[in-house]
């Protein structure tokens, strides 16, 4: 997907337009901090106008200095929000693109000869089976139930290489917009217009059905009840000085106007007014990554997780695993094994099966013959048994894992031969992965399969470790190749022999620990474990019921973005703390700048100036300058910060303490130097520009 | 000026009000 400038102009404008629009009462109510700010606008204006009429507690232009920085104050959270609002908006722009009404060729069954007529797009149900030929465009979500195509899904991912799409197994889900570039399909369509997956992702970018997320709920509580300290602490200040004025018989107690500034400024106004931008440039970032989250949750889950299952396969090692080697059990011949090898792998497209039958060919001379001429039935590979094979001329020839294969030859009344064994655990030592090849009870021999881990995984696992997330190979490898690999790519723990249950089971396991589960998947039979899973990340590739499982699909079906998601949650969560850190900070300085304004005239003995004045630290020109400046730093801080709220603070992978003494640092003594810098600065353009 | 006072005070009480629910019950405020 496309790269936004991060201040649109189109976006932009129609931002500024929209932070006036929502104004209204009943949007701002929402948000205790900013409903807080939008009440004392309304009061100052009120005492503005009564200060208009000659009898005001202060001069009608401070007056009114202060109740239009005030208003600025809420325009400005309000235009954070439409600006993370637009810029969602206009990657659903981008999404619903793909949307487009074309002609369908819907047909009377699930079959390329049933007849067909041509109906448009949207009148499409579920269950309606159409057929798409080359140049044709998908008109809507669907499984393929009969044909192989070769897809370009160009629309959806923005990746131009296209994709194969078929019937049966992992990759049989088509995408709604994405076009077919040769042969035909039959689909079933599985969604009702604007029903599809795509449609309810494009209504949550939107933000039409935003929830708050729990960790925004529980930072909103904070806020909440900061706002009411305030309130109060603010409050009580008027009585103070009226008995202060009164007992010493000079002074002046402090104006309605002063004390709403002030509360206005000590409340969390910068991070009560970004937050939600914060929350909907998470799940932005997150679409530029072409991953789309169901929720907010799920962005923030993927932020707090601490345990990731790992897929070997496409994620830890090239997804190609060559076959190498063949090794014959005692009695059994080269020519023999590579024969049967060869025969079970004849109709297994995996890139497995296919290095098998070029090892046969290449190595043994052996010719690729047609199954469907030696009249064979293929028999294909299933989650349960884990092999795959070919019945021929009453011959079953199987291949597949060594404990599967062993279960299905003792099944048999077949032993499994030590030498087989022993050389199964040798080709295992190496980091490769055996197969067996066996017909009928007899074990042939094994067939070594090499495994390339990907280059830099290594280091990707480390900077994972040191911010404390915990790395699990998942693989239906044997334990002894899954150890190898394990310990070639530094993962710290791995699922060998792994099955649906066995996933479920070990998802459940560090659940009961108190720990954050993520994983990937894409198959039917991944649907419980990414369902029990915290963050389950989907491929758009995969299987409809694998997508309604997860609450995260990836566009791209690259298992490797697992690992960018947690990042991108975790910079989300990194960025809502940087920012609460920088603006409850910031209070200091606004204290030092309004209280000696406040407190600074009473018990005055000479000169009008009282002892608390020395409180005055930032020598800011006069009462009236000191409190504007305060007002104006803190409405502009919230402007300065948007770009950061919209883009996220700048991440590097590291452990939680590391990150927090950088943010104390940085956010912190930041937020604690930055206004008394800001605010003095104000004060003098004030003066110089002779406006206080 | 008094009645300014008033307005501030019964304005702060409803203020208060609303946090304090906005504290008890974050979930009403979506």
């Amino acid at each position: 997907m496309r790269k936004r400038a991060l201040l649109d102009p189109e976006i932009t404008r129609r931002a500024a337009l929209e932070a006036f629009r929502k104004l209204s009462p009943r949007h701002q109510v929402r948000n205790p901090v900013m409903f807080t700010v939008f009440a004392g606008s309304v009061l100052t204006t009120l005492l503005f106008l009564q200060a208009l009429l000659g009898e005001g507690e202060a001069a009608p232009g401070f007056i009114l200095a202060v109740t239009l920085w005030l208003w600025f104050t809420v325009v400005f959270a309000n235009f954070a929000e439409a600006m993370a609002e637009g810029r969602g908006r206009a990657q659903a722009a981008a999404l619903r693109r793909t949307r487009t009404t074309t002609l369908a060729k819907r047909l009377s069954g699930p079959s390329r000869d049933a007849s067909r007529h041509a109906v448009p797009s949207t009148d499409l149900r579920q269950g309606d089976c159409v057929l798409v030929e080359a140049g044709d465009v998908i008109p809507g979500d669907g499984e393929v139930v009969e044909g192989v195509a070769s897809v370009n899904e160009a629309a959806v991912t923005g990746e131009s290489a296209p994709v194969i799409r078929e019937s049966g197994g992992d990759r049989s889900a088509v995408t709604g917009g994405t076009q077919v570039l040769s042969d035909w399909i039959v689909v079933r369509i599985t969604a009702d217009p604007g029903e599809t997956f795509l449609d309810r992702m494009i209504a949550l970018v939107e933000g039409a059905k935003r929830q708050k997320t729990p960790n925004e709920i529980a930072l909103g509580v904070l806020l909440a009840g900061l706002t009411l300290v305030f309130l109060v602490v603010t409050v009580t200040l008027l009585p103070y000085t009226i008995f202060a004025v009164g007992q010493a018989g000079t002074g002046a107690p402090v104006s309605v106007t002063v004390l709403v500034a002030l509360l206005v400024c000590l409340i969390p106004t910068t991070i009560g007014g970004l937050l939600s931008a914060i929350g909907i440039a998470g799940m932005d970032r997150m679409i530029q990554a072409n991953v789309i989250a169901t929720s907010g949750r799920a962005v923030e889950a993927a932020g707090d997780v601490d345990v990731l299952l790992l897929d070997k396969t496409g994620t830890i090692t090239l997804g190609n695993r060559q076959a190498t080697d063949l090794y014959p059990a005692p009695g059994v011949t080269e020519a023999e094994l590579a024969d049967a090898a060869q025969l079970s792998s004849l109709a297994d497209e995996t890139p497995e099966g296919r290095s098998v039958v070029v090892l046969a060919k290449e190595r043994y001379g052996l010719r690729q013959r047609d199954l469907h001429a030696l009249g064979a039935r293929f028999v294909p590979f299933s989650a349960q048994t884990r092999m795959s094979g070919v019945d021929l001329d009453g011959r079953q020839i199987r291949k597949g894992a060594a404990d599967a294969v062993e279960a299905w030859v003792n099944s048999l009344n077949g032993a499994f031969p030590a030498a087989v064994r022993q050389q199964l655990e040798s080709v295992a030592r190496e980091g490769a992965t055996p197969l067996i090849v066996a017909e009928g009870s007899r074990v042939l021999g094994v067939v070594r399969l090499k495994d390339v881990v990907k280059g830099g995984i290594r280091e990707r696992f480390r900077s994972l470790r040191e911010m404390g997330i915990r790395t699990v190979m998942v693989t239906g490898d044997n334990p002894l190749t899954a150890a190898a690999v394990a310990a070639e790519a530094g993962v710290d723990d791995f699922l060998a022999e792994a099955t649906p249950e066995k996933k479920l089971a070990l998802i459940r396991e560090y659940q009961a620990g108190g720990r954050l589960v993520a994983m990937t998947g894409d198959g039917t039979n991944d649907a419980p474990a990414l369902a029990q899973a915290d963050v389950a990340v989907a491929m758009n590739a995969g299987t409809q019921a694998a997508k309604e499982a997860a609450n995260l699909v990836d566009l791209d079906s690259n298992p490797t973005k697992l690992l960018e998601t947690v990042e991108i949650g975790k910079q989300l969560l990194m960025t809502r703390g940087a920012l609460t850190t920088f603006s409850l900070a910031n209070d200091v300085a606004k204290y030092f700048a309004i209280l000696p304004a406040i407190l600074g005239g009473l018990y005055a003995t000479q000169g009008g100036a009282g002892p608390l004045a020395a409180l005055n630290v930032m020598r800011l020109n006069s009462p009236e300058s000191a409190i504007l400046s305060a007002v104006i730093f803190n409405a502009l801080v919230i402007v300065a910060l948007i770009p950061l709220a919209l883009r996220g603070v700048s991440y590097r992978p590291a452990s939680a303490a590391a990150v927090l003494r950088r943010n104390l640092v940085l956010y912190g003594a930041g937020g604690l130097v930055a206004p008394f810098v800001g605010i003095k600065l104000i004060d003098v353009v004030l003066v110089a520009l002779r406006l206080a | 000026m008094t009645v300014w006072y008033w307005i501030g005070g019964i304005l702060s009480l409803l203020l208060f009000v609303y946090l304090a629910w906005a504290l008890l019950a974050p979930e009403r405020f979506q």
